[in-house]
């Protein structure tokens, strides 16, 4: 069920009228529950006993913590709960990818090693939840938060269906306290949810679904095409991945905001960062933040040498790169995301007062924006590349514009670039567009919304594919 | 006015709006909203009717004109863009008269993958389910048929919804036409076809670039197609059309072809080998049918003979037809 399908706007809609009839809280919070857990076992149902059992066990792990004085017990409870958590994660996303790994390295000191890879299914979402479910035991370990005294409220902050499968990952600090007192959407709330999902399915099926086709024949066969459509290739993954992932987001937030719930932003026009910090402070937000608060800081942040700073920032983003996928190719995407924000930082530690200078200078942002795109887009092929060998040998192409191969240009990846390109020059890369809409006069709301509902009948995909994401 | 009733309002208005500028669009980009073709050939024959029902792929490759002359009698022809067995089932129940049947099937319109926008407005709901259920068709294609079916209620009030390829065709068609450019027609495009006349096909698929094919099969490859499945609810209308058919004249089952760059990306050896069993039961059950395999004609396989990735061009429907004609005589005079 995704969110652009009749099903799910039907059980969207079925959900929104039974809950605007219940007078009973509780009532309500077991409706959302249950309608979270029908909507995850869409996806697979046995799964949803794994979601259970996980949330169930750092539930009672955070209110033993709480209730413990002894540090000792704290720690033991914490580190229970984080074994726990990424176990289950490693079981079902990295044990085949551990084997074989496993298996090469031995090979490469000549010891015959053949492990029996086991046909693991991937639970939807894993990956968001047990971050989600992990920040909550790490909190309340920090005393950040109070422990959570419902069982079933914990278990709807973990399943809650708009961010179960592909985030935003949101904090317990932000859910929880919205799930004690009794919501419900004002009309401003139920505009502003209903523009913004609009919104998402516009970048989704008009232009992350239009260019999907095209970007799996070049990334099937990357061999086959000359360096001027394996260009286009990698940028059309790049505006397809952001709209895909930064369209589900703004579905999942207006949907919550639609039911009186609110979520953290995800994106914030990544395509116009002048750095690769920049970048990460718009692209994926919650978990550039998870990292930075549960794993970056944990591990000395930049409170230590520059050295040792320099060594935390590349082991948050290997681990950020492997967090998306049992890969090498996701490590390297991560490495090399790694050594942009290094190299930044030590530029940055260059210039000094200087930078602040520079960065108002007219030939910074151009340059900049260059250099962190072409960082960017190196990264992607990494990404969606089958394995390294397709993804070194089409960068190779790319840098040597070899022109032999067939030309395969799309023209939805020209109107897909215009879109996010018009987008990320004629908007503010900081403004709130649903934001600043519902304040306008209702003729200017009614034509903006006909235009959104136009564009998606008139330009957006018949079917849509599953959320990239969903596979994280 | 409350936040609540000004957005109330304003979902009105929105919905009045873009109903009143979808309709406009169909109007000025003349896209086709009922996609039935109905026609009579060699009307003016004394013997009685043959019924004819297939896709487009039939219907640009054969030329059902010579068909007629050649078995001298009338023929009712029942077609509806990229329809399948499901569809044509319902189209047979028209023409309780004719009392011999000839069907085209294809790998490209028997693939369960591959839906037709008609099926909603041809094919009940319950027989729909019930024949997904008795193929034992996995959820994912429940879903995918089921939820086809609000679409035509849906087009009530917005007829361009779930058209947006027709909508960026046309639109393309009439930018073109504006400045005076040969049209471009590939598939999924306006296929304007009539079952009663032979259209005219000269393009050839061989010149088409790289590119062009590229974005063609990719265009294919993001509607499903992908893997072939031919074991669900067409297999099941197929084999009900012909057990019907049975009663009357020896049916005939024409297999046509699809191009080479199709096959290489969308017929595997194991979709090749479910199609081939489908077609293999079907001449099990009805062992008096006539199948004439124009996909095992040598002359029927090369780019030259397609106009896009699917339908023959001139040339190919010059070959193909003859082959028919060649067979169903071979077949009268036993």
């Amino acid at each position: 069920m995704i969110f652009t399908s009749f099903e799910f706007i039907a059980f969207f809609i079925v959900l929104l009228i039974l809950r605007s009839v219940m007078t009973n809280f509780t009532a309500e919070k077991w409706l959302l529950l249950i309608a979270s857990w029908l909507f995850y076992m869409s996806w697979n149902p046995p799964f949803v006993l794994l979601l259970i059992f996980t949330s169930t066990l750092d539930f009672f792990a955070g209110r033993w913590m709480e209730k413990s004085a002894s540090q000792r017990t704290r720690r033991l409870l914490l580190t229970s709960s984080l074994v726990a958590n990424l176990g289950v994660l490693a079981y079902f996303k990295y044990t085949n990818f551990f084997l074989e790994t496993w298996h090469g390295m031995l090979g490469s000191f000549g010891i015959k090693f053949d492990p029996v890879l086991l046909n693991i299914i991937l639970p939807a979402g894993i990956s968001f939840f047990t971050f989600q479910s992990m920040s909550y035991t790490i909190d309340v370990y920090r005393r950040a938060i109070p422990a959570c005294r419902s069982l079933r409220d914990f278990l709807l902050f973990v399943a809650f269906f708009p961010q179960l499968l592909a985030g935003p990952i949101v904090r317990a600090a932000d859910l929880l306290p919205q799930l004690l007192k009794r919501r419900r959407a004002s009309g401003r709330d139920l505009e502003s949810g209903l523009a913004l999902f609009a919104l998402g399915a516009i970048k989704k099926l008009v232009v992350s679904d239009q260019i999907a086709g095209h970007v799996d024949l070049i990334f099937t066969h990357p061999g086959n095409y000359d360096a001027l459509s394996l260009l286009f290739g990698a940028v059309g993954f790049g505006l397809q991945i952001y709209c895909d992932f930064s369209g589900y987001s703004d579905m999942a937030i207006g949907c919550a905001r639609m039911m009186g719930y609110e979520f953290p932003v995800n994106f914030r026009m990544p395509y116009s960062s002048t750095s690769v910090t920049e970048f990460w402070r718009r692209w994926h937000i919650s978990l550039s933040t998870w990292l930075r608060d549960y794993l970056y800081i944990s591990l000395g942040g930049n409170r230590r040498s520059p050295t040792r700073t320099h060594i935390n920032l590349m082991l948050t983003m290997l681990l950020g790169g492997l967090w998306h996928g049992a890969s090498w190719n996701f490590v390297i995407w991560g490495g090399l995301h790694g050594l942009g924000l290094i190299l930044h930082k030590t530029w940055r530690s260059i210039l000094g007062k200087r930078g602040a200078i520079l960065d108002s200078s007219r030939f910074a942002s151009p340059v900049g924006w260059m250099l962190t795109m072409s960082l960017v887009l190196t990264g992607w092929i990494f990404f969606r590349a089958s394995g390294l060998r397709d993804a070194t040998a089409m960068l190779m192409r790319i840098l040597t514009w070899d022109t032999s191969g067939i030309r395969l240009l799309s023209p939805q990846t020209f109107m897909s670039l215009a879109i996010v390109a018009g987008a990320h020059l004629c908007v503010s890369k900081d403004s709130n567009w649903t934001a600043w809409i519902i304040e306008k006069p209702m003729p200017v709301r009614a034509i903006a919304y006909t235009v959104l509902l136009m564009t998606i009948l008139c330009l957006g995909a018949r079917e849509s594919a599953p959320f990239i994401y969903f596979q994280f | 006015m409350s936040r609540e009733r000004q957005l109330l309002v304003i979902l009105a208005s929105v919905l009045v709006l873009s109903s009143a500028l979808s309709h406009a669009l169909v109007w000025a980009l003349d896209i086709r909203t009922s996609g039935v073709e109905r026609g009579r050939i060699n009307a003016d024959a004394t013997g009685k009717p043959a019924l004819v029902l297939g896709s487009s792929l039939t219907f640009f490759g054969i030329s059902f004109q010579q068909v007629a002359k050649a078995m001298n009698r009338p023929l009712l022809t029942r077609s509806v863009g990229g329809c399948s067995p499901c569809e044509l089932e319902s189209l047979a129940r028209e023409v309780p008269e004719a009392t011999r049947m000839i069907i085209g099937v294809s790998l490209f319109d028997l693939n369960e993958n591959n839906l037709s926008d008609a099926r909603p407005t041809l094919v009940p709901f319950t027989q729909t389910i019930a024949d997904l259920r008795a193929s034992h068709s996995d959820w994912t294609a429940m879903k995918r048929v089921g939820w086809s079916y609000p679409v035509p209620w849906i087009q009530q009030v917005l007829p361009v919804a779930g058209r947006s390829n027709a909508v960026m065709v046309n639109l393309r068609g009439k930018v073109r036409a504006l400045r005076k450019q040969p049209a471009n027609l590939d598939l999924e495009s306006k296929l304007t076809f009539k079952t009663d006349e032979d259209s005219a096909r000269p393009e050839k698929l061989s010149d088409w670039d790289r590119g062009r094919v590229g974005r063609n099969l990719s265009q294919l490859s993001a509607s499903g197609l992908a893997h072939g499945r031919f074991d669900g609810p067409k297999s099941l209308a197929l084999a009900r059309i012909l057990a019907r058919a049975a009663q009357q004249e020896p049916a005939v089952v024409i297999v046509l072809p699809v191009s080479p760059p199709y096959r290489e990306v969308f017929a595997d050896a194991i979709s090749v080998e479910h199609f081939e069993k489908a077609l293999e039961r079907i001449k099990i059950a009805n062992p008096k049918l006539q199948m004439i395999r124009l996909d095992h004609e040598p002359a029927l396989q090369p780019a030259e003979i397609f106009w896009d990735l699917v339908h023959f061009n001139d040339d190919g429907r010059r070959i193909a037809t003859r082959r028919v004609v060649e067979q169903l005589s071979v077949e009268a005079t036993r």
